[in-house]
Order: C-alpha cells, then structure tokens, then sequence
C-alpha cells in the first residue's frame, strides 16, 4: 500500500513549565492525511491542536512519535508545506503584493513570474485591486486572506492553517468559510485545518478529526460525505445539524434541555 | 517616536494655526522687549532680543570667513557633531546587531555598557582633550561617546522585540539569518532606531559643545565661552538662537527621513510593533 501524503504515528508532546512542572499537550496522536482531502481538527483552546500543527509544519520537535510525508521522516519545515498562522503574519512595511510575494523572495524565485502569480493569487481570495495597499488599510478578514494568498504563492501542496478565521467575526467567518472552500475545490490542495468552530469543521472538512484536552489526544474521526460542492445552504439541512451534533456529542459537550437552562437562570 | 497633540490641528485648520504660533511668538519677544526697556533691566543680566538680534546680525557679517565668525564657528561645531552623530548610529546599530545575536556576548558586555551608562560621560571631556588634543578629534570623540549608547540601547530592544510570530513565519519558509535579518528584523527595529537617532542627534551636539567649553579651539562652545568672558550677553544668547536654528532644522530633517521608512509604525501606532 502506497504510504499517505502525511502519516503522523503515535506522536507526544510535553513541555516543561518555567515553575518545572511538565505538562503533556500531546499524548499518541495518530492519523493519516491522504492527498487532495480536506482535514479539519476541531477541538477546545488549549487542546494542543497548535502544538499539533507546529509538529507537522516542523516548527517544533516531537516528544515522542514521527510525522512522515510521503513516507519520508520530516523533522523540519519543508517547501512543499505553506502555513497560515492564527494571527496573520504580515509585515506592515510590505503592500499586499510585496507580502504575498515574501515566501517567493526567500526562496529567490523569479520576481517576474512571481509577480504574476502573486496578482492572480490576490484575485482568487479576492483581493484584486488592493495589491498595493498596506496591511494596516485591510480588515481582519483581509489580512487573513493576504495571508492566505502568501502561503499559497509557492504553489505548495499542502496548507497547514492554524485557526486561520479564529480572530474574525461570525458573518465574515461564513464568507471566508465559503470562499475558502472554493479555494480548497480550484487549487486541488490538500489541506489541514485546525479551528474550534464545529459548524466550520463540518462545513470546510471531509473528514473532522476531534481532539479532546489535557492531554490533547484524538477521541474520534468523523467523515463529511458532503462532496466538493458546498454552499452555505448545506449548514441549514438536517444532515449537517446531525453531523455537528455527533461532532459535538464527541467533544463532550451535553446538549442542555431548555427547561434546565431556565431553571438555573431563576 | 515624539508625538504631538492633535487637538489644534484638528480642530483648525493650518495656516490659522501658523497665524496663532506667528503672531503669539511675535508678541513674547514684544512683551520681552517692553519688560527689559521698562525695567530698566542692566543688559549684561538680561539683553533685549534686539540687543541679540544686532550680535547675531554683528557675528554673521563681520568677517564672515574668519575664524571669530559665526558662520567659522558654526560649521566648525556642526562638522563635529554631524560626523559624531553619523558614527555613533552606524556603530550603535552595528553593536546592537552583535548583541542581539549573541546571548553570551550581551552577558559579558551588558554590564560594562549599564555601568558606563550610569557615569555622567561628560565627566570625561577632561581627559579626552590629554588623550585627543584641542582640536575636531576629541570633538568628535567625546560627541560619539555621548551619542552611541542611545542608539545602542534602542537598536537592541528594535532587534529583540521581533515577533515571534514573524520569526516562525521566516522559519517556516526556512529563510537564511541574513533573510531573516534584512527582510524582518531590520525593518521592525527601524522605528526603535530612529527613536535612539532622534536622541543621538541632540546628545551629539550637546557632546561638541561641551568639548569645546572644555577645550576647543574654535566652535559655537568657543562663542558662548568668549561673549561670556566678554560679559557679552547678548552675544551668548545670540550663539543660543543659532544653536537652537539649526537643531530644529536637524531634527526636522530627520524626522522627514524617518517619516519616510515609518509611515507603517505611524499609521498603526496604538497597535501593538
């Protein structure tokens, strides 16, 4: 059998605390991604799902366990991996083309060809006509999609994204929800996604991967047998409101009966 | 970076804000002018700003390339300062680039630099003058010395305040140091490097000056020290408005430049570098 696109086996990970107390994130989290699929990873703050992304992205050591791509070991960052922080990271002296071209300059592509392809990247997550504005003239929801678009610029195959849409309003979370969907369908990449929004999970993944806390460890894998083609319609069928039920039933989280919740109140 | 209140300029617009500064300083040096007169006030205690006036006027003119002249003098002095001032930032910051970069180099030379700090420098002045002479070097010197450490101190916490999240971003892309340096480190620091030139400007002067008082041969110091000798004082407040001219337009030259790597720092000030 052909080995996965990323195999992450049995990896840990505990910190040492300032006051020397150990703390473990990470206790034997094992999964696959196969190649062109969407993975969400959903869990609470604090579930270690960034200790998890740093891991992968080989940002941070492993405790204990390995993380393989395409079979081979990988213990450091790797060019065909882009990552979107939880805050986006631009350079307020750079416009919105100079950040999306800045991976292109640290690898010393061509500046023309990139150039070109950061405009074209800036129209897909639809900032076309801001190229060369600064971060600080942008929205949250902006400044994340310039930051998007900068991960994409080195055409990597897979997108690793921490929270991305974490620091953004509920509307314009849905919006990005949905044009990042379409991202996913016209890039072909493959991508993995940690968030803590259920629905978004559901929505933007085909399978959701569910983490439970302290340690951070897998409690289930969910598939989303939704297809490539989804609109915001789909968060209102009975399909997906059983989905995000199971989603949450498996993160622990009680459905509470209206009456206890009045009662409490009173 | 000095902030200014906006309340006026905001509410006003700009030529009657000029009016306003115009005519209010216009009518101090009338009502000086009035008090000093009526006063009767002796002119080696207290001279009028046209007393100042006439001995700005007298040492311009007066044999303006000799070496009594103020404009001998003030080139003098701003040569110094502006060769002090341009050493001090490119030494300053490349120190600081070092100790960035170097935990157990800051270990070692951080306390020298906090004890150095804690010494008045111009208590050196004396001896810079034995070990450098009369003449522009101890100048110079003394300037450079008074100058660095600002620029030092802010450059070093510009390089250390670079985000993690910027450095993580670079590491992800497996940038090089140099890349690292040029494209993130250097660019966020700029705003804490101008901030110590800003000050390194006027210590600079402030170093000419002192070395000149103290033993110079020529200079704006030199002025003051002769009008004063002189009982002229009229002739040290002239030196004064000299000294106050050309630091303004220093100043403004240099915040015209920072302004122009800055605009970034400004247009998000109250958010977090």
């Amino acid at each position: 059998m052909a080995a996965a696109l990323i195999e992450v086996e049995g990896v840990s990970k505990s910190f040492l605390t300032i006051g020397g107390e150990t703390v473990e994130a990470l206790r034997d989290v094992s999964f696959h991604v196969e190649a062109g699929e969407f993975l969400a990873i959903v869990g609470v703050s604090g579930c270690g799902k960034s200790t998890l992304v740093r891991i992968i992205g080989g940002l941070l050591p492993a405790s204990a366990g390995c993380v393989r791509f395409r079979g081979e070991a990988a213990t450091e960052p790797r060019e065909d991996v882009g990552i979107v922080f939880q805050e986006s990271v631009l350079l307020p002296w750079r416009t919105v083309l100079g950040n999306t071209m800045l991976p292109l300059e640290v690898r010393r592509r061509s500046k023309p060809l990139g150039d070109a392809r950061a405009r074209s990247l800036l129209k897909m997550v639809g900032l076309s006509g801001f190229e060369n504005k600064y971060p600080f003239e942008l929205s949250g929801g902006m400044q994340q999609r310039n930051a998007i678009a900068a991960a994409l610029s080195t055409d990597p195959a897979i997108l690793l994204m921490d929270e991305p849409f974490g620091a953004l309003d509920a509307i314009t979370r849905e919006q990005m929800n949905v044009d990042f969907h379409r991202i996913w369908k016209e890039s072909g990449k493959t991508m993995v996604l940690i968030t803590h929004s259920i629905p978004e999970a559901v929505f933007l993944g085909t399978r959701v991967l569910i983490m439970t806390p302290r340690p951070g460890r897998i409690r289930r894998v969910i598939d989303a047998p939704f297809g490539r083609e989804r609109s915001l319609d789909l968060m209102s069928t009975a399909e997906f409101a059983s989905l995000t039920g199971q989603v949450r039933a498996a993160l622990g989280l009680e459905s509470w009966p209206l009456e206890a919740l009045s009662n409490s109140a009173g | 970076m000095p902030r200014y209140p906006k309340s006026l300029s905001q509410r006003w617009p700009p030529l009657a804000t000029l009016l306003v500064s115009v005519f209010s300083f216009i009518f101090f040096l009338a009502a000086w002018e009035a008090t000093v007169r009526v006063l009767n006030i002796a002119p080696f205690l207290i001279p009028t700003p046209s007393a100042v006036a006439r001995a700005l006027y007298v040492g311009f003119t007066t044999n303006p390339t000799g070496s009594g002249s103020y404009l001998f003098a003030a080139v003098s002095t701003y040569a110094a300062a502006l060769a002090a001032f341009a050493l001090s930032g490119v030494l300053g910051v490349l120190c600081a680039i070092l100790l960035a970069h170097s935990a157990l180099g800051e270990r070692i030379v951080m306390p020298y630099i906090v004890a150095f700090q804690t010494l008045p420098r111009i208590a050196i002045a004396p001896l810079f003058i034995i070990w450098f002479g009369h003449g522009a070097l101890s100048k110079v010197t003394l300037a450079m010395l008074v100058a660095f450490f600002p620029v030092l101190v802010n450059a070093l916490v510009g390089f250390k305040s670079t985000g993690r999240g910027r450095l993580e971003l670079m590491r992800s892309l497996k940038a090089s140091w140099a890349q690292t340096f040029w494209l993130v480190q250097l660019p966020g620091a700029t705003p804490y490097i101008f901030a110590g030139l800003d000050i390194a400007l006027v210590f600079s002067i402030l170093g000419v000056i002192v070395a000149e008082f103290v033993g110079g041969q020529e200079g704006l110091g030199v002025l003051i020290l002769q009008s004063h000798f002189a009982i002229d004082v009229a002739g040290v407040f002239s030196v004064f408005v000299v000294l106050v001219i050309v630091g303004l337009a220093l100043r403004g030259l240099l915040q015209l430049v920072g302004r122009h790597f800055l605009f970034w720092a400004e247009a998000q000030s109250g958010r977090a570098l």
